[in-house]
């Protein structure tokens, strides 16, 4: 089952030693990380809060999405993406590039993550890359 | 060419919004005190504006429905009819016309709700020329005769605008122009200029000129104006010398000029009173500012590295000003209250009018300022709390003078700020809420069981009428009583982030208590460290900071207390609470914090100092996390958490690492 029939867009990042894509549609800007405010006994998916232009925006643990054994680190760039109306952060190690991805190259049969937030498999020749589901994460969340 | 007015509409509708509250305000006044001859002016000059207004935005009916107004309202300056109860009823039921209108023109409609009920509302001259027989003041007479004696010329302009002309007060002023230009003086002008500036005129204008210019020279520096229709050029008709010449009166030609200039300037100074700002646009700007102030402390910690002397009086200027900058942006967003308030005499007079029972309504702390977002939210619960009273509390008149009450019911609504709260009451010295009614409905309606009731409290009792489709009047009544209940009001009311508590004496009132948070306002806090992080804890339930030893610090049963001022005191470690390290340390500080009447020592590392911050919402992912109530954004850019003290100390309370059983 393929879910695309046209060429899409992503955003490689890098979490751990491991290449992930998100769906550029829902990204907004992509920041250096500055000061995370933890917030205690919060989820633990949550990296904390962040001050984005004067906004308070939640920041989330990418690896945690990912069950990626990746140790702790503190991440260099989140990614913050608009889903629903929720302005959200995803801490990711770095951001490699943005691709087109051809719908044959696509295939959410495969999931080499065991992620409930995994659509699928993007194969750019010999790389295997995840495309992450972060809108159901955000679904998930906030109606929980 | 036809200008689209449409970019106008907002603003007529606010302004209208605004003149009809006003109205509402000024007519109450009128009936509450008959002769006021200050009521009537106002109401007049009210109803002249919207008049002009409305017909300038072309909704006729308005502007008609405004003059048939007007024209009952000069019956009564003129002194040909006295203020009584039926006047102050038309009054008010037209102004509820008018409103209507302006609401269907807000949501896209015409003025078509002013003829809504089939109601003849034109029984008085067409609002064509209203002013058209106005009488010209004697002093332009003895103005023009002066200038006659001069050698100057005199001419009467009457000058019609096309129909349907749009700007029409700047096709005036391009008139005005043309005639002023070789020195030729207006003295007089129907309508005023005050009305052609504010386009309260239909289509003629009438002037008096002084000039050299002869007729058809005047006429033709006119006529080439565009969208005017007509213009009629005659020599000013003295009137018949029947009044004598009197020296005294003699008006200079310029005086009349600064007299109509000084009238302008009143009339921009109290246009300039107040400005209209999407609230988005507030949010933005108080973000900027955010940027602006981080920015600010980065240039500070920059030049602090370099030491330039002549760099500290303008750095710590640009510190002032962002600061004030800064606090003058966050008071923008608060309005006062009166803004919900002002529509209550209104409801109270109509209700308990249409119900026969006599109330009075007394407000108190109008000007208690609240968020702009949250006073747009609070007026329909409060409505809905005033008709509950009215309705469900005051006695008919013969019932309270039965009970010895005094005969006339009050109403009292008050606010006032209560640390980072505002408190909202509205209390009645009617009959209370009748618990065992309330209890029967509710072992009817299956909400309570029989073998519960007779255990419940009185304030269990009474939070039953804030449960869904609950409502205990017998008879619905046509004001409250439709299932719409207490239940809206608490659900507007917890969607505000704030508490609804109601308090009842039978046979003697009862009183509804809204507290409501300052939400997206300015709280006070005292800033502290606590494991390398900022916190923030509101200043309102502070009760007192101190430094002890940590040899105070006593382990009660596993609970960690101290004496502080010979109270024993239960604490709560917040370095351990939020799940860091502990530093030990010879000395603990200590906020002791106020909740439910009794203390609690909060631990933390550090104080830091006391600010104001804005208050922001932590989002969805955090709605479990009830311990913080929001963020804020400090001057540095660093977020710091915002305590919520009761839902800590009830969390910690369960928790098992610090048992708090007092």
């Amino acid at each position: 089952m393929k879910t695309f029939d046209k060429p899409f867009e992503v955003l490689g990042v890098r979490i751990g030693d491991k290449e992930y894509a998100i769906d550029i549609g829902v990204i907004g800007i992509i920041v250096e990380t500055s000061e995370i405010a933890r917030v205690p006994n919060s989820k633990s998916f949550l990296k904390g809060v962040m001050n984005l232009r004067g906004r308070i925006v939640p920041v989330i643990d990418t690896k945690r999405i990912t069950s990626s054994s990746a140790k702790e680190s503190a991440g260099a760039n989140v990614v913050v993406t608009q889903i629903d109306e929720n302005e959200v952060g995803f801490l990711v190690d770095g951001v490699t590039e943005v691709m087109w991805v051809q719908p044959s190259e696509f295939d959410s049969t495969i999931k080499i993550d065991n992620s409930n937030y995994v659509k699928g498999v993007i194969m750019k020749g010999n790389r295997l890359i995840s495309m992450l589901d972060l809108q159901n994460f955000v679904r998930d969340q906030i109606s929980s | 060419m036809a200008i689209d007015m449409s970019q106008y509409l907002g603003i007529f509708v606010e302004e209208s919004k605004e003149n009809i509250q006003s109205l509402n305000d000024s007519i109450l006044e009128l009936e509450s005190n008959p002769e006021s001859k200050n009521a009537i002016d106002e109401i007049f000059r009210l109803m002249h504006t919207l008049k002009g207004t409305s017909a300038t935005m072309g909704f006729q009916r308005m502007s008609k429905l405004c003059h048939t107004l007007e024209s009952k309202l000069d019956e009564v300056r003129s002194g040909k009819k006295r203020v009584d109860e039926s006047l102050i009823d038309e009054l008010l039921s037209g102004l509820d016309r008018l409103n209507e209108a302006i609401e269907n023109i807000e949501k896209g409609g015409d003025d078509s709700p002013v003829e809504k009920d089939g109601k003849v509302i034109d029984n008085a001259q067409p609002v064509e020329n209203p002013k058209s027989e106005a009488v010209i003041p004697d002093s332009v007479f003895d103005v023009a005769k002066n200038a006659i004696q001069n050698g100057f010329d005199v001419q009467q302009i009457t000058i019609d605008l096309i129909k349907d002309a749009t700007m029409k007060s700047a096709r005036m002023y391009i008139v005005f122009k043309r005639i002023e230009e070789d020195g030729s003086q207006i003295i007089y002008s129907d309508p005023s200029v005050e009305d052609i500036e504010k386009e309260n005129f239909d289509r003629r204008v009438k002037l008096v000129v002084i000039t050299k210019r002869s007729l058809a020279e005047m006429r033709e520096s006119i006529s080439n104006v565009s969208e005017i229709e007509n213009v009629s050029i005659e020599k000013f008709q003295m009137k018949k010398e029947e009044k004598k010449e009197v020296p005294t009166s003699k008006i200079e030609p310029e005086k009349s000029d600064t007299q109509i200039q000084n009238e302008n300037e009143k009339r921009r100074a109290k246009l300039a009173k107040s400005v209209r700002v999407d609230v988005e646009k507030l949010d933005s700007l108080m973000n900027l500012m955010a940027e602006l102030v981080i920015s600010r402390s980065r240039i500070e910690e920059t030049l602090k590295q370099y030491r330039i002397k002549e760099m500290d009086e303008s750095l710590s200027q640009l510190s002032r000003i962002t600061l004030d900058l800064q606090s003058t942006v966050m008071k923008i967003r608060m309005i006062p209250v009166s803004f919900v308030f002002e529509r209550f005499p209104r409801t109270v007079r109509d209700l308990s009018k249409s119900m026969n029972k006599k109330v009075e309504l007394i407000i108190e702390g109008e000007e208690t300022e609240l968020d702009r977002t949250v006073a747009d939210e609070i007026g329909e619960p409060l409505t809905h709390l005033i008709r509950n009273a009215i309705d469900h509390g005051i006695e008919s008149e013969e019932e309270r003078i039965n009970l010895g009450k005094p005969p006339v019911g009050t109403i009292k609504l008050s606010a006032h700020q209560e640390g980072d709260s505002v408190i909202i009451e509205v209390s009645d010295d009617g009959r209370g809420f009748d618990k065992d009614k309330i209890l029967k409905k509710a072992i009817e309606k299956g909400i309570v069981q029989e073998y519960e009731a007779a255990k419940m409290t009185t304030e269990e009792i009474l939070n039953i009428t804030f449960l869904p489709g609950f409502s205990t009047n017998d008879v619905s009544t046509e004001v409250s009583g439709r299932g719409v209940g207490m239940d809206v009001v608490k659900n507007v009311v917890e969607s505000l982030n704030g508490s609804v508590y109601l308090e009842s004496v039978e046979k003697k009132g009862s009183k509804v208590t809204i507290r409501l948070p300052l939400t997206l306002s300015i709280i006070q806090v005292l800033l502290v460290e606590i494991c390398k992080q900022i916190y923030a804890i509101p200043i309102s339930v502070i009760d007192s900071t101190l430094s002890i030893k940590s040899e105070e610090l006593k382990d009660l049963e596993g609970m960690k207390t101290a004496i502080v001022r010979n109270e024993l005191v239960p604490l709560i470690d917040m370095r351990e609470y939020f799940g860091g390290e502990i530093v030990s340390n010879s000395r603990a500080e200590l906020v002791v914090a106020k909740y439910k009447g009794k203390k609690y020592g909060l631990i933390v590392d550090r104080l830091i100092r006391q600010q104001d911050i804005v208050i922001k919402a932590l989002g969805k992912f955090f709605k479990d996390t009830r311990e913080f109530s929001g963020g804020a954004i400090l001057g540095n850019g660093s977020i710091a958490l915002i305590i919520d003290v009761p839902s800590l100390v009830e969390k910690a309370s369960q928790g098992s690492k610090t048992a708090l059983t007092i």
